[in-house]
């Protein structure tokens, strides 16, 4: 089988005021369906840009990006959206939701986007928030919630489309230990039960710890690879 | 729904924002709805005046005349009444006969227009004249000025001299019913009101008029025009009040052209305030827009997004500031605007414009077309404001919006 995700000799320039930053320099990168990877790396490593780089958001400035077998680097912002839309779920590290709108309707918003029907929106929506056993934040708005609770939401919204691949840019980092573990616990879960590939950034040890392979970078480059 | 719900919620969430934007908008509707009927009552009134002073909604002159103004172009009764009789469209008409001549008194003599009509008859209507008692044949009303310098009062006698139609002199003697003072120029220093016959007949135009005045009971000006000229032979033919009052049409023209160039300049004004606030509204929100760009919402829907939250603010509000302008216009209507101190301020008795006496008294109309145009024009605007802000947010990349 393809894999889900391929970065071939990818490297992205940064230019600002006349100083090149080199956020990522050669990046050779392949990620496989069911797997549960962090990418792990110093402030400034170049995590970030590494997601955005496999999702489309940031353009690369050599080498390719091949999600599922297609090349995406000429790809317009129509095609981009769709592929993100359909096939790629999102958890930030913060200002995940919309502000107006509650949980059940944030989540319900990418089946809305996806042209899901009414009925089965609700009922996919509630299924899922069943299964990470967070109904009861079904009618809250984002602000009526704690941060933790506001990742669970984040994640049943990144779910609920069964994409392909689920790319978590740091989504403990704002959170403290305890619901830092929980949230990487509901992931694993994730992963395990149902097969979801999650490819997660984080720079916490012990967030680290739970990953079946870590990538690390360092400068731009991936200086080593550890499995379990 | 879901745009809808969202665009809602949207609005609600900066009130202060959406409340100038809501305001600017009714505001303006409003504004323009007002005015627009305020301004159109006012005309209404001043043609109302205008052709009860002047040539009715239509006249019938001798082309000639029409063009030329020599009192030998005349048309005869005969001419033209059967064509007035088949309109049947009239409520009224007046037959006026027009000659100028010398006013003399004890001393003094000044030139005077003679506008010789049917006085029992236009006492009742015409602006000017109405409520005056005429007694003879030989009563005459005379503009105040002309008065004055000819220092006659009413009851005394006056003669005019007047050239015949086979070209001789003639002096008529008449006695002065009225003096009127009219705050138009052209009336208080040299006309005089006559009776028709008396006034033609001892000139050698028996029979004769210059003009045919006719109030229309029912159809437009334009119509009875058309209708008259397939009935009239040349040289008789009828013109709308525009055409013989072209003084006032004009004045007319030019002061709601004033009012559109102001309206105008409050919309240009306005707009650019609303894209502002749009503007200040979206910039707020680029990292949320960033995140709904990464989720895979469309740069088409983003706009959308925008697009709806402003149709929904633009309809809310353009309701609002119609049915607000509309509740005025109901006392503006009925109770009008005095502008008499005004009149008094600027040191002035009366007001005319556009040779036509105004009343005191503004009261606005419900113009409907004008009323929808208005409100329409300034909803869609507002709407299409939200193109600039859509358009500035799509232009930036997704990385850009998600890093504010
Ligand atoms: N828009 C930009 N303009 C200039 N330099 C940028 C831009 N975005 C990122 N960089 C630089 O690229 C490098 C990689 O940034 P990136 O955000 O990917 O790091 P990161 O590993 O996610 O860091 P953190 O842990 O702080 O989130 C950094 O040196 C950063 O300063
Ligand atoms: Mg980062």
């Amino acid at each position: 089988m393809k894999p889900i995700v391929e970065l071939v000799n990818v490297s992205k320039i940064f230019r600002s005021g006349g100083e090149e930053v080199h956020a990522l320099r050669g990046i050779d990168l392949k990620v496989e369906r069911g797997e549960f990877t962090a990418i792990a790396g110093p402030s400034g490593s170049g995590k970030t840009t590494l997601l955005n780089v496999i999702s489309g958001i940031e353009k690369v400035d050599g080498g390719k990006v091949i999600f599922d077998g297609i090349p995406i680097n000429g790809m317009d912002e129509n095609a981009l959206s769709d592929l993100r839309l359909h096939r790629i779920g999102f958890v930030f590290q913060a200002y995940n939701l919309i502000p107006t709108l509650t949980a059940r309707e944030n989540v319900e918003f990418i089946l809305f986007l996806r042209g899901v029907g009414e009925k089965e929106r609700r009922e996919r929506v509630e299924k899922v928030f069943r299964e990470l056993g967070i109904e009861n934040l079904l009618d809250r708005f984002p602000h009526q919630m704690s941060g933790g609770q506001q990742q669970r939401v984040a994640i049943a919204r990144a779910i609920v489309g069964e994409p392909d691949i689920v790319l978590a840019d740091e989504p403990t980092a704002n959170l403290d230990s305890r619901n830092s573990m929980a949230i990487i616990e509901l992931m694993k879960n994730l992963n395990r039960e149902k097969g979801i590939t999650f490819l997660f950034s984080t720079h916490d040890p012990l967030i680290m710890e739970n990953a079946r392979r870590i990538v690390y970078l360092r400068d731009g480059e991936i200086v080593k690879e550890e499995w379990k | 729904m879901i745009w809808i719900r969202l665009a809602w919620r949207n609005i609600w969430r900066n009130r202060l924002r959406s409340a100038i934007q809501f305001t600017i908008i009714a505001g303006s509707v409003f504004l323009g709805v007002v005015f627009h009927n305020l301004a159109m009552g006012n005309y209404r009134n001043m043609i109302r005046q205008g052709t009860r002073m002047g040539s009715g909604d239509v006249a019938i002159y001798n082309e000639k005349w029409f063009r030329m103004r020599r009192t030998n172009f005349t048309l005869t009764e005969d001419d033209v009444l059967p064509a007035v009789r088949k309109l049947n469209m009239a409520d009224r008409y007046f037959l006026r006969f027009y000659i100028s001549g010398y006013a003399r008194s004890t001393g003094t003599g000044f030139p005077v227009n003679i506008v010789a009509m049917q006085l029992k008859k236009e006492v009742k209507d015409h602006p000017l004249l109405r409520g005056t008692h005429i007694e003879s044949e030989r009563d005459i009303i005379v503009g105040e000025k002309l008065a004055r310098k000819l220092k006659i009062s009413e009851g005394k006698r006056l003669v005019v001299m007047l050239g015949m139609r086979d070209g001789e002199l003639t002096g008529l003697l008449f006695r002065v019913r009225r003096v009127i003072r009219t705050g138009i120029e052209e009336v208080d220093c040299c006309t005089a009101f006559a009776d028709l016959d008396y006034v033609r007949n001892n000139t050698g135009y028996r029979g004769h008029i210059h003009e045919v005045a006719i109030l229309l009971r029912r159809g437009s000006p334009d119509e009875a025009k058309r209708k008259l000229n397939e009935l009239l032979h040349p040289p008789a033919r009828a013109y709308t009040w525009r055409e013989s009052m072209k003084e006032l049409a004009s004045a007319i023209a030019y002061d709601y052209m004033g009012l559109v160039m102001f309206m105008l300049f409050l919309y240009i004004v306005i707009s650019v305030g609303t894209v502002n606030v749009l503007f200040m509204s979206v910039m707020d929100r680029m990292r949320e827009f960033g995140m709904l760009r990464a989720i895979g919402m469309k740069p088409g829907q983003i706009s959308r997004m925008i697009f709806t939250e402003c149709l929904l603010l633009g309809a809310t509000a353009g309701i609002t500031g119609l049915l607000l302008a509309l509740l005025v216009n109901v006392y503006l209507s009925t109770h009008g605007i005095n502008i008499e101190g005004l009149m008094k301020l600027a040191g002035q008795e009366s007001v005319s414009y556009g040779g036509v006496l105004i009343e005191p008294v503004i009261r606005s109309t419900w113009e409907w077309k004008g009323t929808a145009g208005y409100t329409i024009f300034i909803v869609i605007l507002s709407i299409l404001a939200s193109w600039f802000p859509a358009r500035w947010i799509n232009r930036k990349s997704v990385a850009e919006l998600m890093r504010r």
